[in-house]
């Protein structure tokens, strides 16, 4: 192995596309290409499209116990004693995040979560990343020769663009000891989540928010949804404190970050921390009745007006027009 | 059954302001509150009590004057007992700090323990990383992201959604559970009920008197800057419902991101 500065960690190596381009960038920094490790039981799922990103070596890490988030931890902090990287990245799923948290909290590592840059500045590591809500950024100086494992929200990076480098495989095995306590967690059921939507492959999105009255006005939100053939999203508050539809509608920092060409914000106050989640949006429409609402600020077409006038109009010219 | 619940107190950042020449987030004299996700990890352990008996203690490492009415507010929920590591006038922000902090705590004014609750993550930060450190530094497993916890004999049952599955796991006691906002709906207490509780029974100690220095940092906060978005054409469309309908889908059209 060639112990290199920079590692990618990943349980599903498809996701190592989503944070290939960060990991080639940071590496450059120290001259080099970036590591992938992914575990040995997982190496059909390396293919070509993702051997092309520019590795400098793939490790196929043999000897994990179990696929439970303390197996990968226990096998990765092992193999980082031995390699020393100076940053380890992590993609930030649910499962990369408590991997990554446990790694890091076994190995006493500095955690940057979902960062958005790591960078050197006067000779010192430094990270960026959202806080207080998001639409704030925290720069951070590391003060400590300690491993930083930085996780990165997926999706929000195209794949790095494809080399003619051939990465060098190599099968690595370690072997760890789980304390007793942590190796009675036992996993009792697993079924897979049926996903009603993928906002984050949506070309179009109407999102909703606490201007709706009632449950069953979602409806017609789902109307003017189906009839402009887009997905329905949601901000924190229907989903978290209603419960009115499902976290993985949810649009923002705490949900999913979406960049459809169309995203029509439905009596959404704009909160920042919503407004980081549709950004990258190509066209953004604003309808609420509140004249002072933030969300007016973040859209391309401005309407100050009741929804439950201008979504029934909508639907009805939408069906007119068909 | 003993259960402590980390619960932080942190500003409301739906109100934070930006101070327009700096670009920084003015944070003093913010509107602040308890971490929402604390509040499901705090109405959980109440459930618990209500169900099977236990003692409930927050503990919460947080600036001193704020962070009381929080404490006060949880007490109001139903929890019996509750300590305040305080820094002072300062947010902290180093994890490894503040896991300390707690940790010492814990070992020192708490001693036995069953359950330990927090929320999936701050509402300030956003990292939900200490649950994992002061479990490890415990050393009693830890379990994220639970949506729902059933207290068995010597052992919690709890089910999570991950993002491809749903799964079900056990793990014995004591264990340290983050929970997600799905996992209940929080009661909220009256402010009277809030006022009634007595400052006194908020036990208040210092970083020093769990042993932690605010220099032991592993990281420092730089700077915080509210971030550039991108500025968008922000054309107002007005007349009646009908006219702003037409008007909307002809430049959605002209756009081309209509099907």
């Amino acid at each position: 192995m060639r112990s290199l500065s920079v590692y990618v960690f990943t349980e599903s190596p498809r996701m190592a596309l989503h944070v290939s381009s960060p990991a080639v960038e940071l590496a450059s920094i120290f001259n080099e290409r970036p590591g992938l490790i992914v575990p040995f039981e997982k190496k059909t799922e390396i293919d070509d499209l993702l051997k092309k990103k520019g590795w400098s070596e793939i490790v196929l890490l043999k000897g994990i116990k179990s696929d439970l988030s303390y197996d990968y931890a226990y096998a990765l902090s092992q193999l980082m004693k031995e390699i020393t990287p100076k940053i380890l990245m992590i993609p930030a799923t649910k499962e990369g995040k408590e991997i990554a948290s446990i790694t890091a909290a076994l190995l006493n590592a500095i955690y940057a979560s979902e960062v958005v840059k790591i960078f050197i500045e006067n000779g010192s590591l430094k990270f960026i990343r959202p806080v207080l809500g998001g639409g704030i950024l925290a720069t951070y100086k590391v003060a400590s020769k300690n491993l930083i494992i930085a996780t990165y929200k997926p999706y929000l990076y195209p794949p790095a663009a494809d080399t003619s480098y051939e990465p060098q495989i190599i099968e690595y095995e370690v072997k760890y000891e789980k304390p007793k306590e942590i190796s009675n967690i036992v996993r009792i059921d697993k079924k897979p989540l049926e996903k009603t939507v993928d906002l984050k492959s949506a070309d179009r999105i109407v999102a909703v928010g606490r201007g709706l009255a009632k449950k069953e006005d979602l409806n017609m939100i789902f109307e003017l949804a189906k009839l402009l053939k887009a997905e329905v999203g949601c901000s924190r508050v229907i989903s978290e404190d209603y419960g009115w539809l499902p976290v993985e509608r949810q649009v923002g920092l705490s949900g999913v970050i979406v960049s459809p060409k169309l995203y029509i914000a439905v009596g959404i106050s704009g909160q920042i921390q919503h407004v980081i989640g549709f950004k990258n949006s190509r066209i953004v429409v604003s309808i609420n009745k509140d004249k002072d609402a933030p969300i007016h600020k973040y859209a391309d077409y401005v309407i100050i007006d009741d929804l439950y006038k201008i979504v029934p109009a909508l639907i009805n010219k939408l069906k007119q027009n068909q | 059954m003993n259960i402590v619940v980390l619960m932080k107190h942190v500003v409301d950042t739906g109100a934070i302001r930006i101070d327009r020449t700096t670009r920084q987030p003015i944070l003093r004299g913010s509107l602040t509150k308890i971490s929402d996700y604390d509040k499901n990890a705090i109405e959980e352990a109440i459930r618990i009590k209500e169900k099977l008996g236990a003692k409930v203690t927050l503990l919460s490492v947080s600036p001193s004057e704020a962070a009381l009415t929080s404490l006060r507010e949880g007490v109001a929920m139903g929890a019996d007992d509750a300590i305040l590591i305080s820094t002072g006038t300062e947010y902290l922000f180093d994890n490894y700090v503040i896991a300390t902090a707690i940790v010492n705590a814990i070992k020192k004014f708490i001693g036995e323990y069953d359950l330990i609750l927090a929320g999936e993550i701050s509402e300030d930060l956003s990292q939900g990383y200490i649950p994992a450190v002061v479990a490890t530094m415990l050393g009693i497993p830890f379990i994220g992201s639970v949506r729902k916890i059933e207290v068995l004999d010597k052992k919690v049952r709890v089910e999570r959604r991950m993002e491809e599955y749903i799964e079900t796991l056990e793990s014995p006691i004591p264990v340290l559970l983050s929970v997600t906002r799905e996992i209940n709906k929080p009661r909220i207490p009256t402010t009277l009920q809030i006022k009634r509780v007595p400052l006194a029974k908020i036990r208040t100690y210092t970083l020093q008197d769990v042993g932690v220095s605010k220099d032991n940092v592993m990281t420092y906060l730089e700077k915080l800057e509210a971030e550039e978005m991108s500025k968008r054409k922000g054309v107002i469309l007005s007349g009646s419902p009908d006219e702003i309908a037409t008007k909307l889908l002809e430049y959605l059209k002209k756009e081309g991101v209509l099907e």
